[in-house]
């Protein structure tokens, strides 16, 4: 599949993730309400924070994050800052929107972005999370 | 860093890999494997978890939610496309089942 088939397949999956049963679904398979669509649960999520050691000091760089998950959430939990960015614009801009709901515009970003060409100075972050990318 | 991703099953025939790559994500067919990447980008102390089990788990819920949300699914993504993905979890399934997929949980720290 070509990688602008690939762009447009996400890009539906993230318009139609905001769907009520799409949340529904994500909420019974993953224990997730951040409109998540790969295979990440929740328990291994709180796994990726605890191996991350997350604190409020530290910045997180979430790669590939789609809508948010699990940088989002991880950020929320454990008191980090992070720096979620994606390709696909709708997966940011649902980011977006979960980073205003959830007042952590002071500590929370969405980018469009690749990891090829991350938007961050070299050697920036303390931890980096990605799942389920290419999956 | 700590990322969770799909990979072919160990020691795949090179026919048993091809399949892997027709029914598993893209990122089955990546010519290398996810250690020798790391070591090669400066990462060390490379950890690995198997999570295949929890994998084959969450497919199956998928397909459990899938067919109890069919109608409201196939209002939203139509019936071909509905079809289509049953037809791709369970042949994912399938894959797991006779170890030509597994998710793995890798963990390594910079130098």
């Amino acid at each position: 599949m070509s990688e602008i088939l690939e762009q447009e397949r996400h890009e539906r999956g993230y318009a139609r993730s905001e769907a009520d049963v799409m949340q529904a679904m994500a909420r019974a398979v993953l224990d997730s309400d951040y409109n998540a669509n790969g295979y990440t649960t929740r328990a291994q999520a709180d796994r990726l924070g605890h191996l991350l050691d997350l604190a409020p000091d530290r910045l997180l760089l979430d790669v590939g994050s789609g809508c948010g998950w699990p940088g989002l959430y991880l950020a929320a939990r454990h008191g980090c800052s992070v720096v979620a960015i994606d390709p696909v614009v709708t997966g940011v801009a649902t980011a977006h929107r979960r980073i205003a709901g959830d007042a952590m515009t002071d500590r929370a970003w969405a980018v469009a972005g690749t990891a090829e060409a991350l938007p961050l100075r070299p050697a920036s972050a303390d931890a980096v999370v990605h799942t389920d990318v290419m999956c | 860093m700590a990322f969770l991703t799909i990979e072919p099953g160990a020691d795949l025939s090179p026919a048993q890999r091809r399949k892997a790559g027709r029914v598993g994500p893209p990122s089955v067919l990546l010519p290398t494997s996810y250690p020798s990447l790391l070591r090669t980008s400066g990462f060390v102390d490379v950890e690995v978890v198997d999570l295949t089990a929890e994998y084959r788990l969450t497919q199956q819920a998928k397909i459990d939610e899938t067919e109890r949300h069919r109608e409201e699914l196939i209002a939203l993504v139509g019936r071909e496309e509905y079809e289509e993905s049953r037809r791709r979890r369970r042949n994912a399934i399938e894959a797991i089942d006779a170890g030509l997929l597994r998710r793995r949980l890798y963990v390594a720290r910079r130098r």
